[in-house]
């Protein structure tokens, strides 16, 4: 009986994310035998102007804070032009790797600080996102335009962000009604690979003092570009032949509308709902293809806050819910489904997922330096699927956190415990972290030294609990797993220039694997163990005429710590050792122009060591002019290079050169 | 891979005649480009909407230069979708002849998946199903390669699903895919031996892993060998007679797969998901493992080994490729001297030499056998 290789080190959990994601990760495998960072923009968080740094490491406070966390935000108004991406903005970041799945419109994850995708929290305005089964989620489901910053904080911060903020937590904050005056937007992209990308917002007024905001994002590509294959590829040398990439082609619609309501002095309510539907081919790593397999998804997202100001206790009342629907059809397992064909395993698969919550939350001072906050939050998650079955599960929070301002403010504490029960199972995260400015009202005042520690958990997800289909056999019997991070940093910030640079240590406990279950399928075990450590750099300087110079670089050393003779000690797979990101860019009044490098360096492809994806560097580049009035006009070339032959972590090809027009106009 | 001693020596000493025949090294009649097998109602399918796939697996020799090709016959969820067929084909003229080892009853052999050639006789495991509500269709089956009859068949023993085999002198050797336990048959009754009752138990492995199972069996002079398949894949020699453990096991890497006698004496052992080959050199008392001795560096998901002189054969169903190794040459990064896309979406799963440069191979997926000469051109 030919074996079914369990899935290797997607990373440290080698387990599905979304149902495409998995579906395509385990077609190799098989054959061959996976919350408001409430770093919301919050008073506490000094909004950048235009012309400000690309990212910046603040330390954010919010109703939930993350103390003294190491984050940085990327303002997405930096990359007006570039259609970038959420991914994209993302990578920006350091401590920030994307894992994407091919060219535009395929399925793109991140992972923080060598963690897994499923190891970090994905929210849009304080809501956590998930993918289908409660797996990470799928970056390319949003869209960039509705983003107006992309906050970053890294670290387990499961005492002040919930359960899964084991490598950190990405908030996307959307774009907000705060414009006084109506304000219209639009922008129409258009470049490689049939890729068109239609945007337009609109900020209004309507009645009662009450403002809106409406934004829709439509895209679309047929993903048809060439690259280059090997049809032979451990002969050293041996020749690339040119190739098209089939069934890429993707295309999105998304809403998202928000609304501010001031009830009367001092109470608040806003709303947000935005929702999306997409359709997009699968067209499967090289040599695996998979001509006919599509996915389609539509989900929703709908949040209400009350916020109350009584002297000074905040008191916020929020309410939200998510809906979403994956279909996928045609996809066969380790095989390409016939036009048409009868297979029950080419049916369609459907996954439904639920989530609501409720949340209350009291922030009330001590003393004039000192405040404390207190959450309590409520709530469930449902999953129907066709091979998962229909399973919920309930969540409960308790959470307390403490900002306390010492030394007349020369230093800060933020202790934070919070208490998550999820469905059966209980996890206590305590966190602590502290800040401090040690010479203020010196000339080295902008000087700064932070550090942090916490512990948390991320609870299994319904997929690896109860996805039953093919080669994959659940587990309803495993852990959460477990996780220790510490982390210090040093700040200087100053106009023209700022500079982090930090350092990190982080041990993971119960970590989920997929094994191989004799003899064909694979089922998670609580059996790994890993520990992290890496240090991250960043830095931005404003230049003259505009310029500005934005460098990231992050090392990360993950070490394998399962009891293994064959993996223990050795380099966990798919973890880039080096990363580097820097751009160069000038944002003026009349024209506008970037150029940026991104690099990683070698890195394990399996657990052994005995495999590595080569080092990649892609450079981008572009420019743009004011036409006239509020008008513009850009051009941007990515892959520069055109290299042809890279591919991403699961030998899925990655495009060449290419290039996108855009026009865009704000009033 | 697992040929019996009598049956690689036959074949190395016919190599060695028919080379001296024709004044130079061997060359077999070429193999057809490729070679369907049996499809649609041809492989009887339980349910008819629920098609199945022929699904080869492993290639065993056989007599007149022919080759004898396991069938699966699996659904598209990989479970039996129709009984389990063994195929005798011709390579170079692409003659196929399908055979049910279970007989006239579908469900006595279900997913045939390995076959071996045992001297003059073909043992051929049927894995079955992996539900634990469908225990038919689980046996070993003695086939006549001459007549293509099926001989004589064995259930496994309560709690066993028969995954490998191994002729010995007196016993038949059968893994375990639940466990790292064998139990026997005896050659002359084909009755169990090992494993039949509480005064013969099964014999157990002595490897670590929780999850194993045993993923080869090979007879070899007076060793058996058995490895266990697990992320920590262990090496273990045992007596072909009593079944007992001969001196210590030794990690051979991750997930094993398949192992060979190489030309020079020494066991080759293929890793799939570490993707490397292992060589051990079997002394009198010990067994000393070079792991890692070569490494594929792009997820390969080796399969199979052959051994054919100073020449390894393997197959990585993840690149769809088939590689060729020269033992004789030193410097590991000049040690692949050919490889060959087996083609996009074919998932190679076994490889049988013809001669030193070409050969047969099973596509697991593509469900076709593909002749390959490794002195051509790297595309199909």
């Amino acid at each position: 009986m030919p074996l079914v290789e369990a899935p290797q080190g997607r990373l440290v959990c080698s387990r599905a994310k979304s149902a495409a994601s998995f579906f395509t990760v385990l077609l190799s495998a098989l054959l061959s035998w996976t919350r408001s960072v409430r770093a919301e923009q919050d008073a506490g968080v000094p909004e950048e102007p235009v012309a400000g740094p690309l990212t910046e490491v603040i330390n954010v406070r919010g109703s939930r804070p993350s103390g003294a966390a190491q984050t940085s935000v990327v303002d997405a108004e930096r990359f007006a032009g570039e259609a970038p991406t959420v991914a994209e903005l993302l990578a920006t970041s350091p401590g920030v790797s994307v894992q994407r799945s091919g060219g535009p419109g395929q399925a793109a994850f991140v992972s923080l600080r060598g963690a897994s995708p499923d190891q970090t929290l994905v929210l849009l305005d304080g809501i956590p996102l998930q993918g289908p089964g409660g797996d990470a989620i799928d970056l390319s489901t949003l869209p960039s335009s509705f983003v107006s910053k992309v906050v970053v904080s890294r670290g387990v911060l499961g005492a002040q962000l919930g359960a899964g903020a084991l490598g950190g937590a990405v908030e996307l904050v959307p774009k907000t009604t705060g414009a006084s005056e109506p304000e219209f937007g639009a922008e129409l992209a258009a470049g490689s690979f049939g890729s068109v990308r239609v945007t337009a917002d609109a900020v209004v007024s309507l009645a009662s003092a009450a403002r809106s905001m409406v934004a829709v994002q439509l895209d679309r590509t047929n993903g048809r570009f060439q690259y280059e294959r090997q049809f032979t590829p451990e002969i050293p040398g041996a020749p690339y032949y040119p190739a098209v990439r089939e069934n890429a082609d993707a295309m999105r619609a998304s809403l998202l509308v928000r609304t501010e309501v001031p009830l009367r002095e001092g109470l608040e309510l806003d709303a947000l709902f935005q929702g999306t539907a997409a359709s997009r081919g699968l067209p499967g790593p090289v040599g695996m293809f998979t001509p006919r397999a599509r996915e389609s998804d539509q989900g929703g997202i709908f949040g209400a806050r009350l916020r109350a100001t009584v002297g000074e206790t905040v008191i916020q009342a929020r309410g939200w819910g998510r809906a979403s629907l994956v279909q996928l059809r045609a996809l066969g397992l380790g095989f390409d489904c016939p036009e048409g064909g009868s297979s029950p395993a080419c049916a369609v698969q459907q996954s439904h997922t639920l989530g609501t919550r409720g949340e209350l939350e009291v922030t009330f001072p001590v003393s004039l330096s000192h405040s404390i906050a207190t959450s309590l939050s409520a709530g469930g998650e449902w999953l129907a699927g066709s091979y998962a079955g229909i399973h919920r599960r309930e969540i409960v929070s308790l959470g307390i956190s403490d900002d306390a301002s010492l030394l007349r403010g020369a230093l800060s504490v933020y202790p934070a415990l919070r208490l998550d029960f999820v469905g059966t199972m209980t996890g206590f995260s305590p966190g602590l972290s502290a800040s401090a400015r040690p010479f203020l009202g010196t000339a080295v005042e902008p000087f700064e030294v932070r550090a942090g520690a916490g512990v948390s958990f991320r609870p299994p997800t319904f997929s690896e609990l109860y996805l039953d289909t093919g080669p994959t056999q659940p587990n309803p019997d495993l852990r959460p797993e477990r996780a220790l991070s510490v982390d210090a940093g040093l700040r200087w910030k100053t106009h023209p220039f700022t500079a982090s640079a930090g350092v990190f240590w982080s041990r993971y406990r119960d970590l989920i694997l997929y094994e191989l279950y004799p003899p064909a399928r694979v089922k998670p075990y609580n059996i790994g163990a890993a520990r992290i450590r890496g240090a991250e750099v960043q830095l931005s300087v404003r230049l003259p005429l505009e310029v500005g110079l934005e460098v990231a670089y992050s090392f990360v050393e993950a070490v394998n710590e399962r009891p293994s003779a064959t993996q223990g000690g050795r380099k966990l797979s798919y973890r880039s050792p080096h990363r580097l990101f820097a751009r160069l860019d000038r944002r003026g009044d009349r024209l506008e122009g970037f150029v940026q490098v991104q690099l990683s360096s070698a890195m394990p492809r399996n657990a052994y060591g005995t495999a590595e994806l080569p080092a990649q560097v892609r450079i981008d580049a572009g420019a743009g002019v004011r036409v006239a009035g509020p008008l513009w006009a850009d051009l941007e070339v990515r892959n520069v290079l055109d290299d042809r032959t890279q591919q991403d972590l699961f030998q899925y090809p990655l495009p060449g050169a290419s290039f996108q027009a855009t026009a865009r106009a704000r009033f | 891979m697992n040929r019996s001693v009598s049956t690689r020596s036959f074949t190395l000493a016919l190599a060695a005649f028919l080379a001296s025949c024709s004044g130079g090294s061997f060359r077999a009649p070429p193999p057809l480009a490729s070679i369907p097998l049996p499809s649609g109602s041809a492989l009887r399918p339980f349910d008819p909407t629920h098609p199945t796939r022929p699904a080869p697996a492993v290639i065993a020799s056989g007599p007149s230069g022919s080759a004898f090709v396991s069938l699966t016959n699996l659904d598209d969820n990989f479970a039996p979708g129709g009984p389990g067929m063994l195929v005798r084909v011709q390579p170079e003229t692409g003659v196929t002849t399908v055979i049910l080892p279970g007989g006239a009853d579908d469900h006595a052999c279900t997913n045939s998946g390995v076959v071996r050639n045992d001297g003059n006789r073909l043992l051929v495991v049927c894995t079955g199903s992996f539900s634990a509500q469908e225990l038919r269709g689980r046996a070993v089956i003695e086939v006549d390669p001459a007549t293509n009859a099926p001989l004589r068949m064995a259930a496994p023993p309560a709690g066993f699903q028969p995954s490998y085999v191994a002729g010995g002198p007196r016993k038949i050797w059968v893994g375990d895919f639940g466990s790292a336990r064998l139990y026997s048959l005896d050659r002359n009754t084909f009755a169990l031996a090992d494993a039949a009752d509480e005064s013969h138990p099964a014999i157990q492995l002595p490897c670590p892993a929780s999850l194993t199972y045993v993923a080869d069996l090979l007879v070899n002079g007076n060793d058996l060998f058995a490895l266990c398949g697990a992320d920590e894949g262990y090496l273990v020699r045992l007596d072909p007679e009593s079944g007992a453990v001969k001196g210590d096991k030794v990690l051979v890497g991750a997930q094993p797969t398949a192992m060979t006698v190489a030309g020079d004496g020494r066991l080759a052992v293929v890793n799939s998901v570490s993707g490397t080959i292992t060589m051990v050199t079997i002394g009198a008392q010990t067994m000393i493992a070079e792991v890692n001795f070569f490494s594929f560096g792009k997820s390969a998901a080796l399969q199979d080994v052959r051994a054919r002189g100073q020449f390894l054969y393997t197959v990585a169903s993840a690149t769809n490729t088939v590689q060729k190794l020269d033992l004789s040459v030193k410097d590991p990064a000049k040690m692949l001297v050919a490889e060959v896309n087996t083609g996009d979406g074919s998932n190679p799963w076994n490889i049988l030499p013809l001669d030193d440069d070409q050969a047969i191979v099973s596509n697991f997926i593509a469900g076709n056998i593909v002749g390959v000469d490794f002195r051509k051109g790297a595309r199909p």
